[in-house]
C-alpha cells in the first residue's frame, strides 16, 4: 500500500491513478452519464461530480478513498441515490464512489440472528435472505425495494415498522468502515464507559467514513400480523385517533396516515391499494405478536376510530391482501408524480400530541405559496413527510418551494419538534441547523468532523452549515482545505 | 422540436431500479430507467449534449417495460423510447442500426422477402455449427410458411358456437410458431369458437421499439384492416410482442381502437368459457416464464397461468425473477448480442435455481427461441408454448405436425 501524501487538487493525476488498477468500463468521465449523478431523490438541487466510480469490493473502497485523498479531491459514498436530502449530491465536483454493485448478503446467521452483508445491498433483499431463515430486517423505508442498507445506515432511516422496532441505529452490530483518510477499522460495540462509536457513525451521512461491511441484526418474524384500513372524514380526525390509540395504551408496530390527495394519486397508480377514494385521509395501522395480542390491538384501534368517526374500518390477516393495504403507502412517493415532475419530501417531527395543529398550519403554508401539498406521515412518531408537487425547471416555483419548505421546518421546531426524521439533513437542511442546535454545539461537531476528516474530502458541504460546498453547477467550489490540523481518528472514536 | 411526451411522469423516486435488466447488470445511472429519463430530460433541456455514453444507455433499453409495471407514476418507457429513436433514427449509422433498420423495413415487413429470407437462413444455419451462431434459432424453427388450414370442426364438443375468433399469424411469428397458431385455432375450435386465421402479415411491433414509428403504424393499421374484415368477436394473438403492440394503438384510427378492444389470447379466451378436466394432463411440474410484454403490455399472464394449472397435474412454478428480460427482446438480440447473450445466462441461471423444471413454458416467438437456445444442452428439457401444452393436454396435439 502506497502511502498518502496529501496534495493540491488534482482531478487529472487522480484519474490516471485509477486507471491503474480499475478497469475504464468502471470509471465514467463522459460529462453527460457523470451528469446523471448530480441528484439524489431530492431533486430541487444539482450538482454534477468530477467523475464516478463503480466499486466492487471493500478493497477497491479503500483504495479509491486514497487515490483520491493523496490528489485533494473530494468524494462522496452513493448508494441507490434514493435520499431525500441531498445526501448523494457531489458538491465541490466531488467524485461519486458507487457502491451498488457491492450487493452480496454474505453470511446468515440463524443462531446469533444477524446478517454479514456488503453495504450496496438493498434493503429488501436483504429482508428476502431473512425470510428464508424465519427471520426479518425490521427497518423498512418506503424505498425498501431499491435503497441500500449502506444508505441506510447513512442515513439512519427509519419506516413504517421502526415504531416498534427502532431506526437503523438499533439495528447495527458492527461495522467495517473506510475513514475519510484511507484507513479501515471496525466498529464495534464499545467497552463499557466509553462512547459508542457506531452511534457516531450510523446517520453521518457519507461525511465521516464509507460503510464497506456491516453486520446487522435480525429479528424473529412475528407469530401473526394483522393491517387495519380505517378512513376518516378529516386529517384531523385521522390524527386524534393515533392519539387515542396510544393513549389506551397500544403499540402498534406501525400507525401510518395519508391524506386525500394521496390516496388519490396512488389510486390512479399501480400501487393502488383499493383506498376509499371519498375519504380525507386514511390510518393504516400494524398489530403484531400473539394472536391474542392481536384480538385486543384491533379492538383498541377500532374503538379509537369509532370514537373518532370513522367512514369505514377493514382488517387484513392473509399476506396478500395485507401487502396490497401497504402497497399504496409504499407508492405514495412516487404516485405523486401524477400530480408533477418534481417532488419535495420533508421531514419534519413533532409531538405526537400536537400532530393535528401542526399539519393545518403546513396546511395554510401550501396554500399562501400556492402549492400543491399533500402529507404522508408516520403517525406513531409525529414524523411528518408534507410533500411539495412542483417544477423544478421554473425558477420562481423553486423559490416558493423553498419558501414554504423553510416556513414548514420552522413550524415543525417552534412546535417542540426537530428537523428531521429518518432522511438526514444533508443538502437539504444544512443551512436550518441553527434551529436546533447553537453555535457552540454546531463547532463541536465540526471539531469532531474535522478529527475525523482532517482534509475535508469526505461529503463535503454537506450537513453542517459553514458555506463551504457550491450547488450551481459549473461552479467550482474551493478546494478541500488539506490545512486543518488534525486529531488522530482512534482518540476521538476511542 | 416538441417535448417527448410522457417525459414530465418521473419524479426520480428510484423504485424501478430493481426491475431494470440492464441495470442488474452494469449497475450505472445510464443503464436504468430513472437515468435514462434523466438523459433524455438533460438532452431535451440542453443540460447535457448527447454524448456516447448517454446514447448508449438509451440505445441499451430492452424496451421490456419491466419498468412501467414498477413505477409507481406511471411511465412509459415504450412510448419514451419510440419517440427518442424516431427522433435519432436517421442520425444514426452504425452498421448495426443500418442492419436492424434494413432488415425491419425490408425483410419483416413482406412476407415474400422474409420467406426467401429465412430460406436463406435456414440454409446457412443447416451448413454451419450451432457454435457460431449461439443465438440463432434451429432450422426446425425457420420453416417456410405452410397454407394456413382451417381447422376440421369435426371434434367440436358442442355445436352451439362460442363466437367468431381470428387468429393472427404475424411475421416471424407465423415462421417460429406457426404450428402453435394452428394448435391454437384446434383448441378454439374444439371448444365451439368458429376460427379462422389471418394472412401472413408485420403488425408492426418490432419497428414500433426501433422507432421506425411511421412504418409501424403503417403495418398495424394494414393488419387491422385484415383482422377485421371477418368482423370477429374476438382477435387472437398468441405471441406476447405482437399483442402487446396492438393492445396499444398507435393512431387514433377507429380500426386500431377496435382491434385493441376485442384483442386477447387463447388462454384469456378460454378462460371465459370455463373448461372441462383435460383428459391427457400434463405431467408436471410446468415453470411458467411469462414474455416481458405479456406481463407488462397486455398484462395477461393470469389467464396462462390458470389455463397451465388446469392442464398440468402437479405444480406451476413461477420462473424466479421473472419480470427480468431473458435478453432476446425482439432485434435486441442482433443489435446488441453481448448484452443479450448475458441476459440469457442470467436467465438460465434463475430457472437453474428455480429448480430446473423440465417443462417450460412461454408464449412469445423470441421468447421460444431464446430458450430453446438456452436449454438446447439440457437433457429432457422442453421449452413449449402454452397453448401446445393445453393442446397436447386436450389431445389435440397429434393431429398437427
Ligand atoms: C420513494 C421513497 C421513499 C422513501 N421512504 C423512506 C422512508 O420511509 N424512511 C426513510 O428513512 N427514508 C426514506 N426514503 C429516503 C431514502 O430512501 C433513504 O434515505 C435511504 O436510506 C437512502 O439509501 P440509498 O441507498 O438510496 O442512499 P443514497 O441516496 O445513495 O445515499 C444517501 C446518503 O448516504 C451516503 N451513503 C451511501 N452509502 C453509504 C455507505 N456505504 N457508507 C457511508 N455513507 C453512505 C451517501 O453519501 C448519502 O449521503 C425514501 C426515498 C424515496 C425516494
Ligand atoms: S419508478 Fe417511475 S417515477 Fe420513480 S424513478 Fe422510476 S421511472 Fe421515475
Ligand atoms: S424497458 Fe426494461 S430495459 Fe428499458 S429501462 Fe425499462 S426495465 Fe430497463
Amino acid at each position: 500500500m502506497t502511502p498518502i501524501r496529501r496534495r493540491r487538487r488534482d482531478d487529472r493525476r487522480l484519474l490516471r491513478a485509477l486507471e491503474r488498477w480499475l478497469p475504464p468500463s468502471r470509471i465514467i468521465r463522459d460529462p453527460g452519464e457523470c451528469a446523471l449523478y448530480d441528484t439524489d431523490g431530492l431533486t430541487l438541487h444539482r450538482a454534477p461530480p468530477g467523475g464516478v466510480l463503480l466499486l466492487e469490493s471493500a478493497d477497491e473502497v479503500e483504495e479509491a478513498v486514497r487515490c483520491c485523498v493523496s490528489h485533494g479531491v473530494p468524494f462522496v459514498p452513493r448508494g441507490a441515490g434514493t435520499g431525500l436530502s441531498g445526501g448523494a449530491i457531489p458538491l465541490d465536483h466531488a467524485w461519486v464512489l458507487d457502491l451498488s454493485r457491492m450487493d452480496r448478503v454474505l453470511e446468515i446467521d440463524p443462531l446469533e440472528r444477524t446478517a454479514r452483508i456488503e453495504p450496496g445491498v438493498v434493503n429488501l433483499d436483504l429482508d428476502r435472505a431473512a425470510a428464508a431463515q424465519g427471520l426479518r430486517y425490521a427497518p423498512d423505508p418506503s424505498s425498501q425495494r431499491a435503497c441500500t442498507v449502506g444508505g441506510n445506515i447513512a442515513e439512519n432511516s427509519g419506516g413504517p415498522h421502526c415504531f416498534r422496532h427502532g431506526m437503523t441505529t438499533r439495528h447495527i452490530e458492527s461495522l467495517e468502515v473506510v475513514l475519510p483518510d484511507g484507513t479501515r477499522t471496525i466498529l464495534a460495540a464499545p467497552s463499557p464507559g466509553r462512547a459508542d462509536p457506531r452511534g457516531l457513525f450510523v446517520g453521518s451521512e457519507g461525511t465521516l467514513g464509507i460503510a464497506v461491511e456491516a453486520t446487522v441484526a435480525l429479528v424473529a418474524r412475528p407469530e401473526a400480523v394483522r393491517t387495519q384500513l380505517a378512513s376518516f372524514p378529516s386529517l384531523a380526525a385521522a390524527c386524534r385517533a393515533v392519539s387515542r390509540v396510544i393513549a389506551a395504551g397500544a403499540r402498534p408496530a406501525a400507525l401510518e396516515i395519508l391524506d386525500r390527495l394521496t390516496i388519490k394519486a396512488v389510486e390512479a397508480s399501480v400501487f393502488r391499494a383499493g383506498y376509499p377514494l371519498d375519504a380525507e385521509a386514511v390510518l393504516l395501522v400494524e398489530a403484531e405478536g400473539s394472536a391474542e395480542e392481536i384480538e385486543q390491538e384491533t379492538a383498541v384501534v377500532q374503538a379509537a376510530c369509532e370514537a373518532e368517526a370513522a367512514l369505514a374500518f377493514e382488517t387484513a390477516d392473509d399476506p396478500v391482501a395485507r401487502e396490497r393495504l401497504w402497497r399504496g403507502r409504499k407508492g405514495a412517493f412516487g404516485a405523486m408524480g401524477r400530480v408533477a415532475r418534481d417532488l419535495y419530501v420533508l421531514d419534519g417531527v413533532v409531538p405526537r400530541t400536537r400532530l393535528a395543529e401542526v399539519i393545518e398550519r403546513i396546511t395554510k403554508v401550501g396554500e399562501r405559496h400556492d402549492l400543491v401539498l399533500s402529507n404522508v406521515f408516520h403517525a406513531g412518531d409525529g414524523n411528518l413527510h408534507p410533500n411539495l408537487s412542483f417544477d423544478a425547471r421554473d425558477p420562481e416555483q423553486c423559490a416558493r418551494v423553498l419558501a414554504a419548505g423553510d416556513e414548514i421546518l420552522r413550524i415543525c421546531v417552534e412546535a417542540g419538534g426537530t428537523l428531521s426524521g429518518e432522511h438526514g439533513i444533508g443538502l437539504e437542511k444544512r443551512d436550518h441547523m441553527h434551529l436546533v442546535f447553537d453555535a457552540g454545539e454546531l463547532a463541536t461537531q465540526e471539531r469532531l468532523r474535522a478529527a475525523v476528516d482532517p482534509a475535508g474530502l469526505a461529503n463535503p458541504g454537506k450537513v453542517i452549515p459553514g458555506g463551504r460546498g457550491c450547488v450551481e453547477a459549473g461552479h467550482r467550489g474551493p478546494p478541500g482545505s488539506g490545512e486543518r490540523t488534525a486529531r488522530r481518528i482512534e482518540e476521538v472514536l476511542g | 422540436m416538441s417535448a417527448l411526451p410522457g417525459l414530465d411522469d418521473c419524479v426520480h423516486c428510484g423504485l424501478c431500479l430493481p426491475v431494470c435488466p440492464t441495470y442488474a447488470i452494469d449497475r450505472r445511472e445510464s443503464q436504468n430507467p430513472r437515468g435514462r429519463i434523466a438523459a433524455l430530460r438533460a438532452i431535451e433541456e440542453g443540460r447535457s449534449a448527447p454524448t456516447p455514453g448517454l446514447l448508449r444507455g438509451l440505445d441499451d433499453c430492452l424496451v421490456c417495460r419491466a419498468c412501467e409495471s414498477a413505477c409507481p407514476s406511471g411511465i412509459s418507457m415504450e412510448g419514451l423510447m419510440m419517440e427518442h429513436r424516431s427522433r435519432t433514427s436517421d442520425a444514426r449509422s452504425d452498421g448495426r442500426t443500418v442492419a436492424e433498420r434494413w432488415f425491419l423495413r425490408a425483410v419483416v415487413s413482406s412476407p415474400g422477402v422474409l420467406d426467401r429470407f429465412l430460406g436463406v437462413a435456414r440454409l446457412g444455419r443447416s451448413l454451419l455449427p450451432a457454435a457460431l451462431l449461439p443465438d440463432t434459432p434451429g432450422p426446425s424453427r425457420l420453416r417456410p410458411a405452410r397454407a394456413a388450414s382451417p381447422p376440421a370442426a369435426t371434434s367440436r364438443l358442442s355445436t352451439e358456437t362460442k363466437g367468431r375468433a381470428v387468429l393472427l399469424r404475424g411475421c416471424i411469428a407465423d415462421r417460429v410458431q406457426d404450428r402453435e397458431t394452428r394448435l391454437a385455432a384446434r383448441l378454439l375450435s374444439h371448444f365451439g369458437f368458429e376460427v379462422s386465421i389471418s394472412a401472413p402479415g408485420c403488425c408492426g411491433a418490432l419497428q414500433r421499439h426501433s422507432g421506425l414509428v411511421d412504418l409501424a403504424r403503417e403495418l398495424s393499421l394494414e393488419r387491422a384492416r385484415d383482422l377485421l374484415s371477418g368482423e370477429p368477436d374476438a382477435i387472437v394473438v398468441d405471441s406476447a410482442g405482437c399483442g402487446s403492440a396492438l393492445h396499444e394503438p398507435l393512431s387514433d384510427a377507429p380500426e386500431l381502437h377496435a382491434v385493441a378492444e376485442r384483442g386477447t389470447d387463447t388462454p384469456s379466451l378460454l378462460a371465459t368459457i370455463g373448461l372441462p378436466p383435460p383428459p391427457h394432463p400434463i405431467p408436471g411440474p410446468v415453470v411458467f416464464a411469462p414474455p416481458c410484454h405479456q406481463s407488462h403490455g397486455t398484462r395477461s399472464t393470469e389467464a396462462t397461468r390458470s389455463l397451465l394449472e388446469h392442464i398440468t397435474e402437479g405444480e406451476v412454478v413461477l420462473l424466479p425473477g421473472e419480470e427480468q428480460c431473458c435478453g432476446a427482446a425482439g432485434t435486441y438480440f442482433l443489435r446488441r448480442p453481448a448484452k443479450s447473450r448475458q441476459l440469457g445466462e442470467r436467465a438460465k441461471e434463475r430457472w437453474e435455481r428455480g429448480g430446473r423444471v423440465k417443462t417450460l413454458a412461454t408464449g412469445n416467438p423470441g421468447c421460444l427461441l431464446r430458450w430453446e437456445s438456452l436449454l438446447r444442452r439440457e437433457p429432457g428439457v422442453e421449452v413449449a408454448h402454452p397453448v401446445t401444452l393445453a393442446a397436447r393436454a386436450y389431445g389435440l396435439e397429434s393431429e398437427e405436425r
